[in-house]
């Protein structure tokens, strides 16, 4: 087995595109298109905090179960895709879904989300509100 | 601080992947406006997407995924209501597509206009 050990990977002929191989051989594809380019787990109740993040600026409390995370750094545009779920208490769980606040347009440096308990209809804090973006940064 | 620049990554044996440390890439994912017919906006890994039926498409990926046993997400937005009570459930049918079905709370197949999915795990 061989081993690299370096800081920074660069593309050669494009500084941005690294090919790699698939696990089966079969296909390769650009190693920074795969990357989740941000991420952040949040707990939304109390004082709203990130448990844990990354490409994650700060946060902000937009009322009971919204909240907007503002990347450090911005996408290149605003068709970058998201997904999520979110945790709630120890006992049984009522259906809930975290979905993204439709008040304002998309934009590329932030992501304004809810969470909503579907069978009361009504938005709540959850401990754990988890999202993961993948797309083209800037 | 060290850089290298390369254009292409695998092991030493001159095919199989190169493992990263600390890193595992999404092998799919897409932006898909749907208002009636499905079109992809933005991907990774995604050579078409077609329509069902209302509330009904299937993604086809460019390169096939190992088996069908990966790791498949999404989420979805409905820009007719804020907090939209939309939801959505994707099933790989098959190595190469997702099927996506998006319901409202009373169980009735809609379109919706922000769909989005990513996939991890192995390519075949």
């Amino acid at each position: 087995m061989s081993e690299i050990k370096v800081d920074t990977l660069t593309g050669k002929t494009s500084a941005g595109d690294i090919t790699v191989t698939s696990e089966g051989g079969a296909a390769t594809m650009q190693l920074q298109q795969g990357l989740a380019k941000a991420w952040a787990t949040v707990d939304q109740t109390g004082t709203m905090a990130f448990l844990d993040s990354f490409n994650c600026a700060s946060l902000s409390d937009d009322g009971t179960g919204q909240t907007t995370i503002s990347f450090s750094s911005a996408f290149a545009n605003i068709n970058y895709s998201v997904g999520s779920t979110c945790e709630q208490g120890s006992g049984a769980n009522d259906s809930r879904v975290l979905g993204r606040q439709n008040t304002t347009p998309r934009v590329t440096n932030s992501f304004p989300f809810f969470v909503l308990n579907v069978e009361l209809t009504a938005l709540l804090d959850v401990d754990v509100a988890n999202t993961i973006f993948h797309g083209d940064l800037a | 601080m060290s850089t290298v620049k390369v254009d292409t990554l695998v092991a030493s044996d001159g095919t199989s992947p190169v493992t990263l440390t600390k890193q595992s890439a999404a092998k799919h994912w897409c932006m898909i406006a749907n208002s009636g017919v499905p079109s992809i906006s933005n991907s990774l890994n995604a050579s078409s997407v077609s329509d069902d039926a209302t509330g009904n498409f299937t993604i086809t990926l460019s390169s096939a995924m190992e088996n069908t046993n990966q790791a498949a997400l999404g989420m979805i937005a409905n820009s007719a209501a804020n907090p939209s009570t939309s939801t959505v459930t994707g099933t790989m049918e098959t190595t190469t597509t997702l099927a996506v079905e998006t319901v409202n709370t009373a169980g009735t197949n809609l379109d919706v206009p922000f769909n989005q999915f990513a996939i991890h795990g192995d390519l075949a």
